[in-house]
């Protein structure tokens, strides 16, 4: 230690030097600071969830591509002018160079079946010339699903644009260039916001360093008053924070060397910093001070320096235990917190030791501070007699004592399983930010904002099993809040076959599944969401906010459903019994997904008959159902100039005589043979459309009325499945294999919830192991260091008991309490029990207990008042879990040190009194 | 002194004929015209490749017919030949797609897909029903000529039509056979966003040319469409009522 300090002495230019070096670098490097809070990277890429959930951006085009989203709102969306408007910005949008594509109201593509076929058109054609035609498609649009509430609002005075940007673009540029696009269209009088995941991203990080900028001038301005009122000198005011403050500053430049991003719980780390590494510099100007009263300016520095040097570094080294202990989290932002923290403890103890070694012999003090000379040890202020009183309290009340303390623990054993995990933005950054508002914004006026996805994967996605599975699946999963509005290919194959043959059922022919795949090959959004080789695809859900539990128990109900569904499948055609029963089993079942209650064996009895009655069977011959055969067939009517009606009147008669119907197009219509044949085969083909509807009508209305309720028209899916001519059965020789996986943002998240409680219970283990080696080896008893760590084990069950009690959520910040109290709160155990083993050495029991609180009660009671009063300035910060995170820190800390001096004081003294009965009773022998 | 002076004009006779002689954007313009294969129907075999942004390439082999119907109007009936996931899939598209129907066998149902703009995707290609219509006359845009040289001439085309989704073509012209070797498509802002070039042409007796391999490459998208043609037959009978929806019903054309 002599060496140490001779060497501090000898070299204290260079080390001023080096350090002035180092910080100026880091200073330099800190401007390249960056902040990523974006949840699927919180935990590392190698996590199965998290890998999982990457590889689907490089799978699918249309995954999460690079987008942003703008509002806006206007007294009413539904005047020419603000639809204007709004189509002027789309179209400024468009041209952007970095914008792949924009969907708005204004563009929107719909599908619309009529009676001549397929209609795809825009939502809005044309923009309304008069007020009049505004209200007119104000009017048409309230009964869109897929345009009221969530491209328009329900009130009809907001609209979002949806902007995607090209792939290789950079996204903040892009947005910026949006931004500022919009910006330049839009008057005053209309209210735009910009929304996005980057977006939140980038608000998030600046309100972070917002946080940094403004709380740490405060925690040092609260350290500079504990300061001055400990020491009454600039030179002891300043260094302490400055030190703690170059601490911060240097492990945030490691830190920016390494290439590492930040997180808003980083931006409490100049503030937490400031609390605990303050003290280490306070400590050497204490002795120094002390020394200098008794020595010249250097020599002083060398006495300081071989008294404090080795307590301030196994407080730091404790410290540090607590910090690292969180790099056994998985979750990116707790260990690099945990990292980052450990580091600035260990540049805080460097600094307060080498640097202000140095600084001291450079630059040594002429004078003590008179209120120092004369700091006795027993001074008279209020510390001092409050400490008193509890030294004589526990001495006199020790059952009082004992009871109170179990009586404590007991209440907050309680409370701990009442620990809840949330990682809501509301939670996070609390109900008044911004952001929170933003996202609810959001989600209150145009539904959520994030998204679910099931992912498939099978040999072939155009199988009508897979698309058939994928239609009941989104069925089932509708029910819960985190799987709402499902879209796929298998919908949009669902919405074409309607346009295309009438009914919403996902055709059984894979030549039918061929050609509306042409469609599908035709859109580069429906592309998007296949792999190319054809083997995988997704369901995306819009995921309303939950909380943790009801997502976990949704997850919960959703995993067990996949699990029940059919992995394994073969096609057989329908020709058994057996198959016929699997089926009619099936449309009940399927019936029941879309909420149809029947009768099972009534039910199960009429769609067996359905089953095996041919379509044949339902041809009618009255006008209604010859006018619909003409219906179908009306284009290819209109192609050749004939009248409807005559081709009506022809056909009536064909089917009334039994006639062959080329013989009388021909007779009654005077077609050529060629036109009547081909008019004879399109109308066939419209008899054999209209028989097979007709036969599903009439199921429709047996079961409507077994069930006594009439069937929504989605309930077409599991209808028209009577017309199937095969089944595909679960079998182990199945050449139909699917799997199925859910992942999204909102289930990373949740998977980071459930890592919350297993890392915090790694994490805090570790801290303890470290912290009792660490005890271990100072106080060189196992005994000892068992009492030692007594306090810090009634402050985990502390930390824990408030959590659960005040219904604290535990988070990402949260989750590092506990070890941050074992940490940090183990250097007053270690003051006070070394002070206690010296006092006792010395003095009878009673004595020495009162000397160890008034001399280093006194000393613990200061330091953690200022810890606390630096961490509880983050209770001013903005973000809401950085405020609970210092509050609860704070609290803790302070809890922390009425444990070392109730818990500790009595267990040391009791330990003293039963080593001295053991004497005297060896004595009495 | 006088041969001096007798450089000078030459340099000025040189310079006023190079001016004279030069041809205008407008004129460029109509000798392509002019050499545009004219005829009333067609008949084109060939196959399309569909390149996507990875480089991933998709082969249709296709037979399209094609009339002619005056007032640069044209009527088309393309029938995909292979692969079997398409096989069959037919569409008519009526005068510049003022009404388009589609056949799809499996459903033996033809339906007419309405609204669908003209400035929409042909069939899965970069072409729209615009740029397939073909012609760059100077009816339809204000031309300039940029420059020219030894093979090139350099226009700049910008559209007549207010509601045009192109703000400017720039086009290379081949000066000794007069077909567009290249054109590079600008949007409103002035970004480019598709280049249409001619690989392979041939040149008929009559001077007119035949482009047989050409391909679209949208820039925005990162997404190629080749075309190539293997067999060309013009001026075909073709029935009055070929482009009906009877015809794309039949399952030979």
């Amino acid at each position: 230690m002599e060496r140490l300090a001779r060497w501090v002495r000898k070299y204290a230019w260079p080390i001023l030097g080096i350090t002035l070096f180092l910080t100026l670098l880091f200073l330099w490097k800190l401007q390249s600071i960056h902040f990523e809070d974006d949840v699927t990277k919180y935990v590392p890429e190698s996590d199965p969830e998290v890998s999982f959930y990457n590889t689907l951006e490089e799978k699918f085009s249309g995954f999460q591509k690079k987008s942003m989203i703008v509002a806006l709102e206007f007294d009413d969306l539904f005047t020419p002018e603000h639809l204007a408007l709004l189509q002027n910005v789309v179209e400024k949008i468009e041209n952007l160079p970095v914008v792949q594509k924009v969907t708005a109201l204004t563009n929107m593509p719909e599908i619309l079946t009529t009676e001549y076929g397929i209609e795809v058109r825009e939502v809005v054609e044309a923009l309304p010339k008069s007020q009049e035609e505004a209200r007119a498609l104000r009017e048409r649009l309230v009964g869109n699903d897929l345009v009221w509430g969530k491209i328009v609002t329900p009130d009809g005075r907001g609209t979002i644009v949806v902007v995607s940007f090209f792939d290789n673009v950079d996204q903040g540029q892009a947005i910026r260039d949006v931004t500022e696009t919009v910006r330049g269209e839009i008057p005053p009088d209309v209210q735009v916001t910009f929304f996005g995941a980057r977006i939140i991203m980038e608000e998030m990080s600046k309100d972070a360093q917002r946080n940094m900028r403004l709380l740490t001038p405060v925690a040092g301005g609260v350290l500079l008053a504990i300061l001055w009122f400990g020491f009454r000198s600039i030179r002891g005011m300043l260094l302490p924070i400055f030190v703690a403050l170059l601490s911060a500053l240097w492990a945030m430049g490691v830190a920016v060397f390494l290439g590492k991003s930040f997180t808003v719980i980083s931006a409490s780390l100049p503030v937490l910093l400031l609390a605990l590494v303050s003290a280490y510099g306070i400590h050497f100007i204490n002795r120094y001070y002390e020394e200098r009263k008794v020595a010249e300016g250097k020599e002083a520095v060398e006495r300081a320096l071989q008294g404090v040097f080795l307590p301030i570094l196994m407080s730091a080294l404790t410290t540090m235990g607590g910090f690292l202990s969180l790099l056994t989290a998985e979750i990116r932002p707790v260990s690099d917190f945990g990292l980052y923290a450990a580091l600035g403890v260990l540049f805080g103890m460097v600094l307060s030791t080498f640097s202000l070694g140095a600084f001291y012999t450079v630059f040594p003090i002429r004078y003590v501070p008179h209120h120092l000379e004369h700091s006795g040890e027993n001074g008279g202020d209020y510390f001092h007699r409050f400490l008193r009183f509890l030294s004589h309290s526990l001495l006199h009340r020790k059952r009082a004592v004992v009871l109170f303390l179990v009586a404590v623990t007991g209440i907050l054993c309680v409370g701990i399983p009442r620990i809840h995990v949330e990682t809501t933005i509301r939670m996070q950054m609390g109900a008044e930010h911004p952001i929170t508002k933003l996202v609810e914004y959001f989600k209150n006026r145009f539904g959520s904002t994030d998204y679910n996805y099931l992912c498939i994967t099978t040999e072939n996605i155009r199988e009508p099993f897979v698309l058939r599975e994928m239609i009941r699946i989104a069925q089932y999963l509708k029910r819960f809040q985190n799987f709402q509005e499902p879209s796929s290919l298998a919908s949009f194959l669902l919405d074409l076959n309607e346009a295309i043959e009438g009914w919403r059922a996902i055709p059984l022919e894979e030549e039918k599944i061929n050609n509306l795949w042409f469609f599908v090959n035709d859109n580069e959004y429906l592309k998007g969401r296949m792999t190319e080789d054809g083997r995988e695809t997704f369901i995306e859900f819009k995921a309303r906010e939950t909380t943790s539990a009801e997502l976990r128990e949704e997850l919960k109900k959703a995993r067990a459903f996949l699990e029940s569904r059919p992995k394994r499948v073969k096609r057989v055609p329908l020709e058994t019994a057996e198959a016929r029963e699997f089926l009619a089993k099936t449309i009940i079942e399927d019936l029941a997904l879309f909420g149809v209650s029947l009768p099972r064996e009534k039910a199960h009895a009429v769609v067996l008959e359905f089953l095996e009655k041919p379509w044949q069977e339902f041809i009618r011959k009255d006008d209604q159902f010859v006018q619909r055969i003409v219906q179908d067939a009306r284009l290819e009517i209109e192609d050749l100039g004939l009248e409807e009606e005559a081709v009506q009147v022809a056909l009536v008669e064909s089917l009334a005589g039994n006639l062959p119907l080329p013989r009388v197009l021909e007779e009654q219509l005077g077609l050529d043979a060629e036109s009547a044949e081909y008019l004879g085969s399109v109308l066939e083909t419209s008899l054999e459309r209209v028989a097979k509807r007709v036969k599903v009508e009439t199921l429709r209305e047996k079961l409507e009325e077994l069930s006594g309720v009439r069937f929504e028209k989605s309930c077409d899916f599991a209808l028209y499945e009577v017309l199937d001519e095969a089944v595909y059965l679960e079998a182990e020789d199945g050449d139909i294999t699917v799997a199925y996986r859910i992942t999204g943002t909102p289930i990373i998240a949740n998977h980071i919830n459930e890592m919350l409680f297993s890392q915090q219970a790694k994490s805090m283990f570790l801290a303890l192991v470290i912290v009792f080696g660490l005890l271990v080896l100072q106080l060189l008893s196992l005994r000892r260091a068992s009492i030692a760590m007594v306090p810090i084990l009634l402050t985990v069950v502390t930390s824990f008991g408030v959590m659960g009690w005040f219904r604290i959520p535990l988070n990402v910040a949260t989750l590092m309490v506990a070890s941050i109290a074992i940490g940090a709160g183990i250097d007053y155990a270690i003051h006070f029990t070394a002070r206690w083993y010296r006092e006792v050495a010395q003095n009878p029991g009673t004595r020495a207990l009162q000397a160890t609180f008034t001399n280093t009660g006194r000393g613990i009671l200061l330091n953690a008042l200022g810890v606390a009063g630096g961490l509880y300035v983050l209770a001013l910060s903005r973000i809401h879990m950085l405020r609970i995170f210092g509050s609860l820190v704070a609290t803790v800390l302070l809890i922390g040190v009425f444990y070392t001096f109730l818990a500790l004081a009595l267990l040391l003294h009791l330990e003293e009194y039963l080593g001295n009965n053991k004497a005297q009773q060896r004595g009495n022998v | 002194m006088k041969r001096g002076i007798a450089l000078v004009f030459l340099v000025l006779f040189l310079f006023v004929a190079g001016r004279v002689f030069a041809l205008t954007a407008s004129e460029i313009l109509d000798e392509m015209e002019a050499r545009r294969t004219q005829f009333t129907t067609q008949k084109t075999v060939g196959r399309i490749v569909l390149v996507d942004a990875s480089g991933k390439e998709e082969t249709r082999e296709m037979v399209m017919y094609s009339k002619d119907e005056g007032e640069d109007k044209v009527s088309i009936i393309f029938r995909f030949l292979s692969p079997a996931d398409v096989k069959g899939v037919t569409l008519l598209s009526l005068r510049n797609g003022e009404k388009i129907y589609l056949y799809m066998p499996a459903y033996k149902k033809v339906r007419l897909i309405a609204g669908s703009s003209k400035s929409e995707k042909f069939m899965g290609t970069d072409f729209s029903y615009d740029d397939l219509s073909g012609g760059y006359g100077k009816e339809d845009y204000e031309s300039t000529l940029k420059g020219e040289d030894d093979t090139n001439y350099y226009l700049e085309l910008i559209p007549k039509k207010a509601d045009s989704k192109y703000g400017k073509l720039d086009m290379t012209v081949d000066k000794e056979k007069f077909y567009f070797k290249k054109i590079d498509f600008f949007d409103t802002a002035g970004n480019l966003w598709k280049t249409l070039e001619v690989h392979e042409v041939r040149e008929r007796e009559d001077g007119s040319i035949q482009i047989l391999k050409l391909s679209l490459k949208d820039v925005k998208e990162n997404h190629a469409t080749i075309m190539e043609v293997s067999s060309i037959e013009e001026d075909i009978p073709l029935p009055d009522d070929f482009f009906s929806v009877r015809t794309i019903q039949r399952p030979t054309l």
